[in-house]
């Protein structure tokens, strides 16, 4: 699904990432922590094509397909999602338009018809439900005026209306209180299926209790220091990343 | 220098073959409009107020009103997109005269009175002498002045006391290829009388290529707890000029609002001035400019609070693409008494085109010590996070920047109480983001 070798960024003089190896396979949920300022968040952004940042080596294939030499919409008709940390207010165009309008590039993508409005109007109340989601939301300018916890669950709903084959959640559970938490794990666990890879990028474990990953990757200072199974997630609970610090440092 | 020195002679040649100078209090003002040009002469670079202009545009007319009407051929189409003819009364001119046959008057609601200015003229209303002229300062702008003096026909609306007119009434002026050269001035006077609701589309339009001057000045009275709406749409031709002016005036828990929608044209200025004369009184000014190629569009405001607990809002945005040059220059003045007055003053620039330019300048003159008023002003480009948050979701770069900018300029037009002409410019938008090859459609 991804490989993702050796990939180096940049952004201005700061290096960022210093070599990033991750092979994905489909179907397959991957969550990488790391502390504050390991680049993570970063990756995630590299991945969606925020052009902010400079790849200064290694490469990203999507499905066999050159991730980075793609636009960032031309990545997201291909079947990638991202869920951003902080999802951006855009007044006056309703959610529910900014959606039909992103349904419909990917549709038009995949050489469909556009979908028709009452489809479209049915199958949105039915995912808003997975997150609970306000129905009112729909109408509403996208994430304007939105709590911290609904413009969450509202990234969830996007992902679930627009069925990636590869969805990147970007610390979608930092600042959320536990119902909230709980809402956006129910979704994404409802979306989990043989054909849909999960990676998922967080500071703490406490997501990865709902959401239970097939493989945990720590990140420090720009590289993976660890991969394992899901159990490394429960172990950094109760060590910290000091310990990767001290690793790194060595 | 030779050419500028006879300028000022222009207009009098003009006003001195007026064939039909009105009822003599009209005449006075009249003179007095043209003494009052005279005094000051044309604009130069010098003057704070038009010191953006390059007024050479403006220059190539000789500021005499055309003889006869051209042929409008299919220019007075977009009416229909704006107000099919069968929704109510409409004057239409075409290079200044009535066009009897493009004109509706027989179905006016009622409660409303609409009247082509000559006609009213030669039956002399009461009212019409304490208003005509009456508002509409010679001395804030010379082509005021000159309107004044120079005064063609146009439109006469009276609302009845306590009537309540949900259509829009209609009025038009098409400027031809036959007027290139000459000027226009055509006059609008609404009156809402007292506790009456109205609204009134001023539609300006003319020949692409025509270089022609347009000198609209529209008055607006609402009388006590009357709630009276323009909305004044100025596409213009390619090189027509466009400078207008509306003043407006709001008595006792009354409310005026005037929304300018620009889109086309070579030089447009709109001066829009409001006095909210009567306590508890409110006045709303919008407007919403879309700019290319070489283009220079204007929006001067004076807000005047003359009485307490009065309010306003000023709300005015621009789309600037190509090398377009704009300004928006808006006053909040809070007279001597006026304590509680409640203003507010807003002015968004959006700058696509590169060597587009956008000059914003808020002026407030506050002579009362209990009142609150803010304004605010940005010139910028698209918030590219949001371009980027829409991107990854699959919407392709050109329409992500182009819903945005619909949106921007969409909220200001959101805000119209009269939906036809809301509607009507939320089509002009998004043609002319279609143009900039930004939005295939118009978002539903």
């Amino acid at each position: 699904m991804l490989k993702i070798q050796n990939l180096q960024a940049r952004i201005e003089e700061a290096e960022i990432l210093k070599g990033i190896d991750l092979e994905m396979g489909q179907g397959e949920v991957h969550a990488i922590m790391g502390p504050n300022g390991s680049g993570k968040s970063t990756l995630a952004k590299i991945l969606a094509g925020d052009e902010s940042y400079a790849v200064t080596g290694g490469g990203v294939a999507l499905e066999g397909e050159d991730l980075l030499a793609m636009e960032p919409e031309e990545r997201a008709r291909a079947g990638l999602f991202m869920g951003f940390q902080y999802p951006v207010e855009i007044p006056g165009v309703s959610n529910s338009y900014f959606l039909k309008a992103a349904v419909n590039a990917a549709r038009q993508a995949r050489g469909e018809a556009e979908i028709d409005p009452v489809s479209f109007l049915k199958l949105a109340r039915e995912r808003a439900q997975w997150v609970q989601l306000d129905e009112s939301l729909l109408n509403r300018p996208v994430n304007a005026g939105f709590s911290g916890g609904e413009k969450k669950r509202n990234e969830i709903f996007h992902m679930a209306m627009l069925e990636p084959r590869l969805a990147i959640l970007d610390e979608t559970d930092s600042g959320l209180d536990i119902d909230a938490l709980r809402a956006v794990a129910d979704g994404v666990n409802r979306m989990r299926s043989p054909e849909r890879s999960f990676l998922i990028i967080t500071h703490y474990q406490r997501l990865l209790n709902y959401i239970v990953p097939d493989h945990v990757h720590v990140m420090v200072n720009g590289r993976i220091v660890r991969s394992g199974g899901k159990e490394l997630a429960e172990e950094l609970e109760r060590t910290g990343y000091a310990l990767f610090d001290d690793e790194e440092a060595a | 220098m030779g050419a500028a020195e006879n300028l000022p002679s222009a207009p009098r040649q003009a006003f001195e073959a007026l064939a039909a100078p009105g009822p003599e209090w009209l005449g006075q003002r009249r003179r007095a409009a043209l003494a009052t040009f005279e005094a000051h002469g044309l604009p130069t670079k010098r003057w704070e107020a038009w010191k953006h202009i390059d007024l050479a545009p403006v220059l190539r007319s000789d500021f005499h009103p055309p003889a006869q009407a051209g042929a409008a051929g299919d220019g007075l189409a977009p009416l229909e997109a704006l107000l099919p003819a069968e929704q109510g009364p409409r004057l239409v001119f075409v290079d200044g005269h009535l066009d009897t046959e493009r004109s509706a008057l027989g179905q006016a609601p009622a409660g409303v009175t609409i009247t082509p200015l000559a006609q009213a003229l030669a039956q002399e209303p009461a009212w019409l002498r304490e208003h005509l002229a009456a508002h509409a300062d010679p001395e804030n702008s010379p082509f005021i002045a000159l309107s004044t003096a120079l005064m063609g026909d146009g439109a006469v609306i009276d609302i009845e006391r306590g009537a309540a007119v949900e259509a829009p009434l209609l009025v038009a002026c098409y400027t031809t290829a036959a007027a290139a050269g000459h000027a226009v001035y055509p006059r609008l006077l609404v009156r809402a009388g007292a506790g009456s609701e109205a609204r009134v589309i001023e539609w300006h339009g003319g020949d692409a290529e025509a270089a022609y001057l347009s000198c609209p000045v529209t008055e607006l009275v609402a009388e006590a707890g009357a709630q009276l709406d323009l909305a004044r749409l100025a596409e213009e031709g390619t090189a027509g000029c466009h400078l207008g002016a509306i003043s407006g005036t709001a008595g006792r828990d009354a409310r005026v609002g005037a929304h300018s929608f620009v889109w086309g044209g070579d030089r447009v200025r709109v001066d829009m001035e409001a006095t909210v004369a009567g306590e508890n009184g409110e006045a709303d000014l919008t407007g919403v400019h879309l700019s290319d190629g070489a283009q220079f569009v204007d929006h001067h405001t004076w807000v005047h609070h003359r009485a307490e607990h009065t309010r306003s809002r000023q709300v005015f945005k621009g789309v600037l693409e190509g090398r377009s040059e704009t300004v928006f220059d808006g006053l909040i003045k809070v007279h001597p008494g006026a304590q509680k007055t409640d203003a507010e003053q807003e002015n968004r620039n959006l700058v696509l085109g590169p060597r587009a330019l956008a000059h914003s300048d808020p002026r407030l003159e506050i002579y009362a010590d209990d009142v609150r008023c803010t304004h605010g002003s940005t010139v910028g480009e698209l918030d590219e996070q949001a371009v980027f948050y829409m991107r990854a979701r699959g919407i392709d770069l050109a329409t992500a920047r182009g819903l945005l900018t619909y949106a921007f300029a969409s909220e200001v037009i959101d805000g119209l109480r009269c939906a036809p002409a809301a509607a009507y410019e939320r089509g002009r938008l998004a043609r002319f983001l279609g143009e900039q090859g930004s939005l295939a459609e118009e978002p539903a």
